[in-house]
């Protein structure tokens, strides 16, 4: 089964041809960061005309790069949310309009389950069906969520944040401490050597949750954001070497803290198979680390993906689109897909 | 040379598949905000309809505004799809010359000047001659506020404007009102048709963008 896949919810424009369920073919990003850096976040307007005018030559390049012909694909995939609604158009409408013309199944994909999928592109991960189940942390710029993946399609949503994701929350934090964008990797550099425990930042443990979700499994991060701030405001020294490290480390600990803890009780609580954590998020060392402590204390293999799957591809997109098919008897081979910027991961 | 054609700037969108200038099938529809993506359903009906399967569309022609920037992207970018298996030419062309080409197409005006609500409080403006639909102005487009429209019309010109709903609200006591006009898949077409022929240089597969994407630049 070959399949074409399509992503563009975000800053990255990404085509991606894979012989399911893991011969990868092409995965070819094309990523607009540095158009988005002087802003200090992606701004939806440039990220649209940016897929507009990438995306066509990106198509071709993929297809001459996978060594397959056009009448050689069997399915086209797509993300179709969440993400940004005239983003996720462009890629939506390429998807659409092959599938019509090549006469193949369109496929349309959650873009967090495409980021689940991406812990089994790589050659030594396990196959994902001898994985199940499992526990994953997804972790991105837009995303921060607690899933237990019961099998292909079955997810249920075991804690979320309330307000800012884990990403969201290191590119405040960076912008805040002057570091530029995107705050993830500049805020990893900043806190080299620092020292993590040097100031005490809340760990956003929310009292309440709404759909049913446990608290005790759900982030907060809008409070550490404001505890940089004041901090910042008492002692404008931390934010200046040499108490720059210090500063950045210690709030990077706390939203990778956060993390952590909330998943050693999803751990305590769930008996699972693997955990795994994916998302851009999880490309950083230091949480890495604390993911692989984590896993070695609960006896429970740790999944993470090569860093060039953790950021938005269209490579996961592929290999979870490739778990719908063979189509259903009586699916629709076409149906009409619109963007769904809140489209809704997992059962709660 | 089958030739499909897609018009997606205004709120009035269009499709049209034509057989050497004979039109085969064509469908009309609202745009609609979070349901874009009607073309698809417009397409396969067209070519059911005409008969007509997606691997002989010999040309692709698309309206790249000004207008929607959701509706160009779509229709850009699912022509340049459509096309790309079977490396047929998408020729793109402006929406709002089609539309001023089918004005002086039919005669009995000396200047056509089209509008349309460019947002942030202002215009888009394009005026072409009424014999030819050839553009009388150094650029195509060019944007203003609308309290300027009536000195920078020239004398003689009939104003058309596909986005009179949003503009007569505020339109200025004495000026003459736009007369209600949308591009039509057709016109995008034949335009399309004559820049293939002439061998001119296309113009970009990208919409017309009158304004940066960023209406303040960064903090620095």
């Amino acid at each position: 089964m070959n399949l074409l896949a399509i992503e563009t919810s975000c800053d990255e424009t990404s085509v991606a041809v894979l012989t399911a369920p893991r011969q990868l073919r092409a995965n070819l990003v094309f990523t607009q960061i540095a158009k988005h850096r002087p802003y200090g976040g992606v701004v939806p307007e440039i990220a649209s005309r940016c897929h507009v005018e990438e995306l066509p030559g990106l198509l071709r390049q993929a297809v001459a790069e996978s060594g397959l012909g056009w009448g050689d694909l069997d399915a086209v995939a797509v993300t179709h949310g969440p993400g940004l609604a005239s983003a996720l158009l462009v890629g939506l409408s390429a998807a659409q309009a092959l599938a019509l013309r090549l006469a193949v199944p369109l496929l349309a994909v959650n873009h967090l389950e495409g980021h689940l999928y991406s812990l089994f592109l790589d050659e030594a991960a396990p196959a994902f069906n001898d994985a199940l189940p499992f526990l994953a942390l997804i972790v991105s710029g837009g995303h921060t969520q607690l899933v237990r993946v019961e099998a292909p399609g079955v997810y249920r949503l075991l804690g979320q944040t309330l307000d800012d994701a884990a990403g969201e929350a290191l590119d405040k934090g960076a912008k805040l401490l002057g570091l530029g964008y995107p705050g993830g990797p500049v805020i990893e550099r900043a806190a080299q050597g620092g020292d993590p425990q040097s100031v005490k930042f809340p760990r956003g443990q929310p009292t309440g949750c709404a759909g049913g979700l446990e608290p005790a499994l759900c982030f907060s991060y809008s409070g550490l954001k404001t505890a940089l701030l004041y901090h910042l405001k008492a002692q404008p020294a931390a934010a200046q070497s040499p108490e720059l490290a210090h500063t950045a480390a210690s709030y990077q600990e706390a939203v990778f803290e956060a993390l952590i803890e909330r998943s050693a009780r999803a751990l305590e609580r769930e008996r699972v198979k693997f955990f795994g954590c994916c998302g851009g998020v999880s490309i950083n060392k230091r949480l890495r680390a604390k993911l692989a402590e984590l896993a070695a204390q609960v006896g429970v293999p740790l999944l993470l993906a090569p860093p060039k799957f953790c950021t938005d591809n269209a490579a996961m997109i592929a290999a979870a689109a490739a778990r719908q098919l063979p189509l259903a008897p009586g699916a629709e081979k076409l149906p009409r897909l619109d963007a769904h910027p809140e489209l809704p991961f997992g059962e709660a | 040379m089958i030739v499909l054609s897609i018009e997606m700037s205004a709120v009035e969108n269009d499709v049209a598949l034509l057989h050497d200038g004979a039109l085969l099938a064509r469908r009309t529809w609202q745009a609609q905000t979070f349901h874009h993506t009607r073309l698809f359903e417009v397409l396969r009906e067209v070519l059911a309809e005409a008969g007509v399967r997606p691997e002989q569309l010999e040309l692709f022609a698309v309206g790249r505004g000004p207008g929607s920037f959701s509706g160009t992207r779509i229709a850009l970018t699912a022509a340049q799809a459509l096309a790309m298996p079977g490396g047929q030419p998408v020729i793109a062309v402006s929406s709002g010359a089609a539309l001023a080409h089918e004005v002086a197409s039919a005669g009995g005006v000396e200047k056509i000047a089209v509008i349309g609500d460019a947002r942030r409080d202002t215009l888009w403006l394009g005026v072409f001659d009424g014999k030819t639909g050839a553009s009388l102005q150094p650029t195509p487009w060019s944007t203003l506020p609308l309290t300027q429209l009536a000195g920078a019309l020239p004398a003689g010109a009939r104003i058309f404007s596909p986005d009179c709903a949003r503009l007569l609200p505020h339109w200025p006591a004495g000026l003459p009102q736009p007369v209600a006009r949308y591009p039509t898949a057709a016109a995008v077409a034949a335009l399309a048709l004559a820049v293939h022929a002439s061998g001119s240089t296309p113009e970009p597969l990208l919409p017309i963008y009158l304004h940066p994407a960023v209406a303040t630049p960064p903090k620095r």
